[in-house]
């Protein structure tokens, strides 16, 4: 029985580092699995193109490392096989693919992330499909330890495994004091996540005029949480003051200033973008910058990212809600599990921007480390080795979260097809065009419609879910004040239909 | 299959123009764009700031030629050139 299973492909790691270099990062893999041991967690490593052992695994050999279709399918077997505590997938997408769910807020120009990439796929039992409704219950323990895309020598991957083999856990107390960052223009959001998490935000930073560089050593905080802007391949994320952009932070000026031990939630677009910085000739992704130096977990977003401008939701919550678990004292595999479940279980129903938050979310990190040491409510008793009660607990712990996904999938409604508006009602027509120009949009604003998938119910939940919104109506536009310097300001809002009546909106302005 | 590939351009042809970009999420703002005959992608240069760049102003409103990567719906430009 493994308790941790770590999955990479040989041939591709060999292609990009070859055998030498394959050594290196074996010999790597070897003392992590020591030190796992010594934590009283078997681990074992398993090679997806490895036809003989996925044979034995009741499984297929990926050809193709870049196949989404074929990882998805050699990881649920793995998974079914092994059915290990903890997930670690070795290596960035040139390794082992992100899924390619579709983006169901997909709206070029305005949201031009055709798939929302992410590892989502891999933490649910779903079998492969581009379609994230498939994925709202989500029941493995998953994180990625990514190698740089296109490196050619494995020192950097090999760090990794360091850090995750030498890592200890601490008291609370060390991740008390944080590192929070927020585009000037978002504090009133930012500022309700830290007291969500940290119970005040007396130390929250503002860009501007915080940025890029921390020289009173703020960034040298254990726990950080970031709700700047970003963008695709950048290694800089900027702030926000009226027309202005900032840069907020950089990977150089993260250098020599994150601690081991961090653990990050960042909402930022593209925060957790493993982009090819080696072929582009630019600086490395700010996320890998944060493991690279010793930090343990980093919670990111490969696409645009959502929320609302004053309040919390989306990409707040699901941050929020993975700091919380990790202050609590669970892995930053488990934490990022529970915050999936628990933004799906709060959320009523999955409409097209969640279900793209939930996608696009990652966890880069081992996933078994744990950063917080919080003594359990139930004692061990004398004669009981700690290592087989951590297993028992484990166990528990992990059958609770197999039946909350399992509950999630069988009960959540999503809204992820798009289906033709069709004629609609003359009062819900302008109820649309209140709402858009509540919002600042015109009144004639184009509206795109998607169906309610409802979860199949029981009979006696019947007449509860019919009162459940019949269609989404979800628009992306421009507020029509233009200011001096031509900066537009948007928003997307969200509209609830049930038979023909429009009953309620949520609307995302910019961030 | 990734987002990470980035494909290398040369003598790129396009008109250059400035819009909104990222409607309502977490990353609007005004963009510069460069809209080929096939395609449009925010135009950036290696080295300058991915928002605000104004060195890019110069270029808007004119066809230009760019050597670079596509990445995404990017062009991340190594050089860009007024065509005359």
């Amino acid at each position: 029985m493994d308790d941790k299973i770590i999955v990479t492909n040989r041939s591709a790691l060999v292609r990009k580092y070859g055998s030498k270099g394959l050594a290196a990062i074996r010999k790597a893999l070897r003392a992590l699995t020591a030190a796992d041991k010594r934590r009283g967690i078997k681990s074992r490593v398993v090679y997806l193109d490895n036809k003989a052992g996925m044979k034995k695994m009741g499984g297929k050999a990926v050809m193709n490392a870049t196949d989404p279709r074929e990882n998805k399918a050699a990881i649920d077997a793995v998974f079914k096989s092994t059915n290990p505590d903890y997930l670690m997938i070795l290596g960035a997408p040139d390794v082992v693919p992100h899924q390619d769910l579709d983006n169901p807020a997909y709206s070029p120009p305005d949201d031009d992330d055709a798939p929302a990439w992410g590892d989502l796929p891999y933490a649910c039992d779903a079998p492969y499909s581009r379609d994230p409704a498939r994925f709202v219950g989500p029941t493995r323990v998953v994180g990625r330890l990514p190698d740089l895309v296109s490196a050619d020598e494995p020192s950097y991957l090999v760090a990794l495994l360091k850090t995750a083999a030498g890592y200890q856990s601490r008291s609370q107390v060390h991740y008390a004091s944080h590192f929070g960052l927020s585009a000037a223009v978002w504090q009133g959001s930012t500022r309700l996540s830290l007291n969500n998490i940290f119970g005040n935000a007396d130390t929250l930073l503002l860009a501007p005029p915080s940025g890029p560089h921390y020289p009173g050593g703020q960034l040298r905080r254990r726990a950080h949480f970031i709700n700047c802007h970003g963008g695709p391949a950048s290694p800089e994320f900027q702030g926000q003051k009226g027309q202005s952009y900032p840069t907020s932070l950089t990977t150089q000026a993260t250098v020599g200033q994150i601690i081991e031990g961090t653990v990050a939630a960042v909402e930022c677009c593209y925060g957790a973008e493993l982009y090819d910085a080696i072929t582009l000739a630019i600086d490395s992704p700010i996320c890998q910058s944060y493991l690279r130096q010793g930090a343990y977990g980093y919670l990111g977003s490969t696409t645009i990212a959502y929320g609302p401008a004053d309040d919390n939701g989306a990409a707040d919550l699901i941050c929020q809600y993975f700091l919380l678990n990790v202050l609590d004292g669970a892995s930053i595999g488990r934490a990022a599990l529970m915050a999936r479940q628990q933004f799906v279980e709060n959320t009523a129903q999955m409409d097209p921007f969640d279900l793209k938050t939930l996608a696009q979310f990652c966890l880069l990190g081992d996933p078994s480390v744990h950063p917080v040491a919080r003594p359990g409510g139930t004692g061990v008793p004398k004669g009981v080795a700690t290592a087989d009660a951590e297993h028992f607990f484990r166990a528990e712990r992990r059958a609770k979260l197999k039946l909350a996904g399992a509950f999630l999938t069988k009960t959540k409604p999503t809204a992820s097809k798009r289906v033709p508006t069709g004629k609609l009602p003359p009062s819900a027509k302008a109820a649309l065009s209140n709402i858009a120009k509540l919002a600042g949009l015109g009144a004639n604003q184009k509206y795109t419609a998607f169906t309610v998938r409802n979860a199949p119910v029981s009979k006696s939940r019947a007449a509860k879910d019919a009162t459940a919104p019949s269609r989404y109506h979800i628009t992306i536009g421009t507020l029509g004040r233009e200011t001096t310097d031509k900066i537009k300001h948007g928003v997307a809002v969200v509209a609830k239909e049930l038979d023909g009546r429009v009953v309620g909106y949520r609307i995302y302005h910019q961030r | 299959m990734s987002s990470t590939q980035p494909r290398r351009v040369t003598a790129l042809h396009g008109r250059v123009t400035r819009d909104v970009y990222g409607k309502g999420s977490k990353s609007e703002r005004e963009a510069v764009f460069i809209e080929t005959a096939d395609a449009r992608y925010i135009l950036r240069r290696k080295t300058g700031p991915v928002f605000g760049d104004t060195e890019l102003t110069q270029y808007v409103g004119h066809e230009v030629e760019c050597d670079g990567f596509v990445v995404g719906t990017t062009f991340l430009a190594d050089r860009i050139e007024l065509v005359m």
